[in-house]
């Protein structure tokens, strides 16, 4: 826990949050939770706007962040910028400089437009462009609401040590080529956390190589277990998490990746299997939206290891952490 | 009396009439202190969400306003931009999306039509399907069946004017428009009002009758309490004599299978169907009610819909009371 204000700070990479930081959105997180279960009021954004732009669609974000801000009192706009959608500098300049004048904070959603780094470009002018705290809410290289959620959730299910327990973030078959904003995110996160994550992906699925060095060296500081594996069998074993995501490959077009990845789809669709060889208490998790019966087995994602909706549900708590820090 | 909290509504046929008195009486109330307490705290810091499937103007202010009405927000979302699972089309079930609504906001509204569905029915599945999944309620903010917001407004408005409506007659008339129009809002009040005893007159022309069932349970209601149930095709002999008149346009069952625009060409043959003040002098200085928007010139005289016998905008506000009266007591307790 830091009491160092968070007032204005960007929350655009995890990799600019020190551990301390990143504790204490996990206990604002948590205690506005609380508040909001017992009925105390906590608008702490009263009569404060945030703008809500969406270059992509989505249900989660917009909902979760949209409820967030009226609990806190404030008002959420929503916003899906056609026109925005063009990665042009000098349009992004401006809307950041405007929206600067009007708004107390900015969420943008954004990915998909052109190679990979152009939406966090975007993301980055509008934030040296604007006073006022940007949200990341989902680019082209991390997710850090989603993960915040994600890891609010294994302190409340894993117990006083959950930084021990192994959390194996699995990459799952799709048909749709996904983001690996998740990964990345999970990654920076353990690592300046200490916690003892194995990312857990076929041949040729490696996420960003800066992530990687990064988390690595985090790691040394903090003492987390960070470890690859190819073998989603080796990677089940005593697991106390499993965490299902698809994402695509930087090594092939979409095309090839489509056609490559069907020899995985049957050994990466997290099952009864997995479970079987994993702790006994291990839960299941995914950031939803779920490709059912592909990424994983309605048998596991709506039985008793599943721990799915809770995950959702805390994408508002953390969310409201996030803004009520940066916003106040 | 049952508790109305957490209670789905998908039409008015669904609930009791005791619990249909009390919305009334609720948005009654509700119409009188608007902005008074508890009123404007009963929703403080809430989410409704609401769901449009097909577009709309009545529908989507009304609700939101109550929402804000209410202290709480409403989010407008269009399932176009939520990455729904879809036919052929990965994407999220309606079990996930209504479970993870139900830890976001404490009320669901859907409004899904015939344009967004390939059959008559599939509507009222879907908003089925979201209701067994959810812990929070849904109301229908109008479906391919049913309109309930729209009966009960409806309702309240000949209530306010007639007082008791048992033994009033009420004409329903089908009108020309273009429009090709839904069935949701005739068929909920084809239900409704003879619960209610109002003497019930349905009048077409040949080929646009609407769902068996939903004629089959406006008789059985009219028999529960008494009054007449009848189906014309001559709209000069079914507007004699009536209190109220209800001329609207829907569509035949062919649209469904023929598409709209062949639907059009259907209609076109009775454009002589239209409320006019000839006939407006055979009844018994009859109220002129419809849901809105209205097709003037087609369904009704201009004359008609803007004489002093009309009442659709005191109907279109009730919209909002009744919208406040359900989600206050669905979406909210412990407030009165």
């Amino acid at each position: 826990m830091l009491t160092k204000s968070l007032k204005g700070k960007d929350y655009i990479s995890l990799m600019d949050y020190s551990k301390e930081e990143l504790e204490t959105l996990l206990e604002v997180s948590m205690d506005l939770k609380k508040k909001l279960m017992l009925g105390e009021s906590h608008e702490y954004l009263k009569n404060k706007t945030l703008a809500m732009i969406f270059a992509n669609p989505s249900t989660r974000t917009r909902t979760s962040f949209e409820a967030a801000m009226t609990q806190l009192g404030g008002h959420a706009q929503f916003h899906t910028p056609e026109v925005m959608q063009i990665a042009h500098h000098e349009t992004w300049i401006d809307t950041a400089k405007v929206l600067d004048r009007y708004v107390d904070g900015i969420m943008i959603r954004m990915y998909g437009i052109g190679k990979y780094g152009s939406a966090r470009a975007i993301l980055n002018v509008m934030a040296e462009n604007a006073n006022i705290p940007i949200f990341n809410a989902l680019d082209d290289k991390e997710h850090p609401c989603q993960i915040l959620a994600d890891i609010m959730t294994m302190k409340e299910k894993l117990g006083p040590n959950w930084k021990e327990k192994k959390v194996v973030m699995s990459w799952a078959y799709s048909e749709r080529v996904k983001s690996c904003g998740v990964p990345q995110t999970m990654a920076i996160a353990a690592s300046l956390l200490g916690m003892n994550l194995t990312l857990a992906y076929p041949e040729k699925y490696d996420v960003d190589p800066k992530y990687m060095t990064f988390a690595n060296k985090a790691a040394e500081k903090s003492g987390a277990k960070i470890e690859v594996v190819h073998d989603i069998y080796d990677a089940s074993k005593d697991a106390d998490v499993i965490y299902a995501k698809s994402w695509g490959s930087f090594l092939m077009s979409k095309e090839e990746d489509i056609e490559y990845r069907k020899k995985f789809k049957e050994d990466w669709k997290i099952a009864r299997k997995h479970f079987d060889i994993a702790n006994k208490k291990a839960i299941f998790m995914h950031c939803l939206p779920a490709d059912r019966n592909l990424e994983v087995t309605d048998e596991i994602i709506d039985g008793p290891m599943s721990v799915v909706y809770d995950e959702a549900e805390n994408r508002l708590h953390t969310e409201k952490a996030i803004m009520a820090l940066a916003m106040q | 009396m049952t508790e109305l909290y957490n209670k789905h509504l998908i039409t008015t046929q669904d609930w009791e009439k005791e619990w249909l008195d009390k919305v009334l009486a609720l948005a009654k109330d509700m119409k009188k202190h608007r902005y008074e307490k508890p009123y404007t705290k009963i929703l403080k810091d809430k989410t409704f969400m609401m769901f449009f499937y097909n577009p709309s103007v009545r529908t989507r202010q009304s609700f939101e306003a109550a929402a804000t009405e209410l202290g709480g927000h409403a989010q407008f979302l269009e399932p176009k931009s939520m990455r729904l699972k879809e036919k052929g089309k990965a994407g999220e079930t309606v079990e996930d999306a209504a479970k993870v609504m139900s830890r976001y906001a404490v009320g669901l509204g859907i409004r899904i039509l015939e344009d967004a569905i390939s059959e008559y029915g599939q509507g009222e599945d879907l908003l089925r399907e979201y209701a067994k999944y959810l812990t929070i309620p849904i109301v229908s903010m109008a479906h391919d069946k049913y309109h309930p917001c729209q009966g009960l407004a409806d309702l309240m408005g000949l209530q306010e004017h007639m007082g008791d409506v048992k033994g009033k007659k009420i004409t329903m008339m089908w009108g020309y428009s273009s429009m090709v129009r839904s069935w949701s809002s005739v068929q909920e009040d084809i239900m409704l009002f003879p619960r209610y005893g109002m003497d019930f007159t349905l009048a077409y022309p040949e080929g646009f009758e609407l769902d068996p069932e939903v004629i089959e349970h406006g008789k059985k209601n009219a028999e529960a309490s008494g009054s007449k149930f009848e189906i014309s095709h001559d709209r000069c002999e079914a507007v004699k004599g009536a209190q109220v008149v209800y001329s609207r346009n829907w569509m035949s069952p062919k649209r469904y299978v023929i598409g709209k625009e062949e639907e059009k060409k259907i209609a076109l043959k009775f454009k002589d169907w239209r409320y006019t003040k000839e006939l407006a002098e055979l009844t018994d200085n009859a109220y002129y009610i419809h849901p809105m928007p209205i097709d003037r010139g087609n369904e009704v005289d201009d004359e008609v819909a803007s004489g002093p016998r009309s009442i659709v905008y005191d109907l279109a506000e009730n919209r909002l009371h009744a919208q406040k009266a359900v989600m206050a007591l669905t979406m909210a307790k412990g407030w009165k």
